[in-house]
């Protein structure tokens, strides 16, 4: 069973007469990393938001894990984490990551306890009390990591969760990021405009081209795991940054 | 980065959070220079009575209006209580009836469009002069009282809690992707998002409720209540007693506004109006 599978997806924005995605096909391995790059406006944001349903496809099939995303998200088995934080401010930072499990009806000494193992997890233990809007931007986005994580799925969807981040907290997050997943097993669909993030973080990329949007390109990273911050003096590791540059060049003039 | 560096550099993150957290200034300025200037005004006032020898009937001095006061306390507090009571029926109805209502219609688009006009146009109205119809029905009773001040109140409440319930945002997506029925999200996302837009409306809506009372009491209202007392006062010429009302008038509307400003604060700790920087 595949952890991701687009087969010719479509879809189209009616109202304002905009096709996002024509026949788009994917597959992601259970467990795999694949980082999804692509010029502004090809429709990347439009993929995530179709496999964890908060989109409709106007044609062809996604598949999370087998399933339906409407499915897979009612038997939550995936997560996601947005450009922004989305953390609800009212609550503590304790109590926004405990949110997908209170929505869950699990019982409160078990939802704490998981939501304090997150919170270690993505280092902010000692922020357990605190408010969101007390944090960083860069610990928010921890901070909403450790919420999506908090309903253990097997399918994580972030959709450029460190693009306001300066580059050095970018640099830490990935590598925590990599930590995460090497200890959750999880499959990750990560959106991204930075190449050399995803070439750090990913089993494989896939280069997207627009107008409709479509995969140009899927590139394998054959780098060792785990990934460190060595990983970057790798000769393969820059060998792959300019084929992922290349593909995304011959993209944009497609 | 080794094992260490990257402690570190968590550690460098959590600290610059911790750095957001400054401590606010006492603000003199905000409390000294009204303070100066209160004493001022009254020092003034007492002067220009004593220089002038304006007489009490017209207008009392601040010290004859404060032994006053003194003496009437104990009647004065009761008929403030009373006051007070019929206020809060009054805000505490009115807020009801305008955020169940706004909650209710907030699907509704073209429903709660008519209505926000409607009571924008209400707001404007003088809406005092509905007091007689009140008492057609109510009779000159409390109840009364309590239904004009819930009239004046649910229109200003109602504008309020229809912008606060009328957000949407990115949140709506997250309780989605977790799966959160209407019910959880109407209760852990719609209202309390709507939650800073009541409170600004109870900032308005209970100094309001208060003068309301107060006004449809005069015209007639229970006799042991603030504006029913004024008006005897006023009408009998006892200038002093009349001052003396209008000063626990006065003090009630301020410890209603702290009250509700204390619930603001406690309420809305979390908003970004609060955050210390
Ligand atoms: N709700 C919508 N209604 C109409 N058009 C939309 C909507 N959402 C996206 N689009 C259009 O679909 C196309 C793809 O948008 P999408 O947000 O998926 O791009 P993206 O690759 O995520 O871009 P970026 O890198 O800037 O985030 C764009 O042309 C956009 O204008
Ligand atoms: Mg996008």
């Amino acid at each position: 069973m595949l952890g991701l599978r687009a087969e010719g997806l479509g879809k189209e924005f009616t109202t304002a007469g905009v096709l996002a995605l024509r026949d788009l096909n994917l597959e992601v391995e259970q467990g795999g990393f694949m980082s999804v790059i692509g010029p502004s406006g090809c429709g990347k944001s439009t993929l995530l938001r179709i496999f964890s349903d908060l989109a409709e496809p106007t044609s062809g099939i996604a598949e999370v894990n087998g399933k339906s995303p409407r499915e897979a998200r009612i038997a939550r088995e995936f997560g996601v984490v947005f450009q922004s934080p989305n953390l609800l401010a009212w609550r503590t930072v304790l109590r926004n990551v405990m949110l997908p499990l209170q929505v869950m009806g699990i019982d409160r000494a078990e939802r704490q306890q998981t939501a304090h193992k997150m919170l270690d997890l993505v280092g902010l233990s000692e922020f357990a009390r605190h408010h969101p809007l007390q944090l960083s931007g860069g610990m928010q986005q921890r901070v909403a990591i450790a919420r999506a994580l908090s309903m253990n799925p097997s399918v994580l969807f972030m959709d450029e969760p460190f693009g306001a981040l300066d580059e050095i907290t970018r640099d830490r997050l990935n590598l925590e990021l990599m930590r995460i997943w090497s200890q959750l097993s999880a499959t990750i669909l990560f959106i991204t405009h930075s190449i050399t993030e995803a070439v750090l973080l990913s089993t494989q990329v896939a280069v997207m081209s627009g107008r409709p949007g479509h995969i140009h390109k899927v590139i394998d990273i054959d780098l060792a795991h785990p990934r460190t911050a060595e990983t970057r003096e790798d000769p393969r590791f820059y060998k792959h940054v300019l084929d992922v540059r290349r593909a995304l060049t011959e993209a944009s003039h497609e | 980065m080794s094992d260490t560096t990257l402690a570190d550099a968590i550690q460098a993150d959590t600290d610059s959070g911790r750095r957001l957290r400054v401590r606010a200034e006492i603000p003199w300025l905000t409390i000294v220079a009204p303070a100066v200037f209160f004493v001022a005004f009254i020092g003034a006032w007492e002067l220009l009575v004593k220089v002038r020898d304006i007489h009490v009937l017209l207008l009392p001095a601040p010290s004859v209006i404060w032994r006053q006061f003194v003496e009437d306390f104990s009647l004065l507090r009761v008929l403030a209580k009373n006051t007070a009571i019929e206020s809060l029926k009054g805000v505490l109805i009115g807020a009801v009836m305008a955020i169940g209502l706004a909650g209710l219609v907030q699907p509704v688009g073209w429903l709660n469009k008519s209505l926000l006009m409607y009571s924008s146009t209400i707001k404007a109205l003088p809406i005092v002069a509905l007091y007689p119809l009140c008492t057609v029905f109510f009779g000159i009773t409390s109840a009364a009282v309590v239904a004009m001040v819930a009239i004046g109140i649910t229109p200003i409440m109602y504008t309020f809690a229809a912008r606060g319930f009328s957000g949407t945002s990115q949140e709506d997506d997250l309780m989605r992707s977790i799966s959160a029925g209407r019910f959880i999200r109407f209760r852990f996302l719609v209202l309390p998002r709507a939650l800073p837009y009541v409170m600004a409306g109870m900032k308005t809506a209970v100094p309001l409720s208060i003068i309301v009372a107060i006004i449809s009491e005069y015209f007639g209202g229970r006799v042991t209540t603030l504006g029913s007392h004024i008006r005897r006062e006023s009408q009998q010429l006892h200038t002093p007693e009349m001052w003396s009302a209008i000063v626990m008038a006065c003090l009630l509307g301020i410890v209603a506004f702290g009250a509700v400003s204390l619930l603001d604060r406690y309420f809305l700790r979390w908003h970004t109006s609060r955050r210390d920087d």
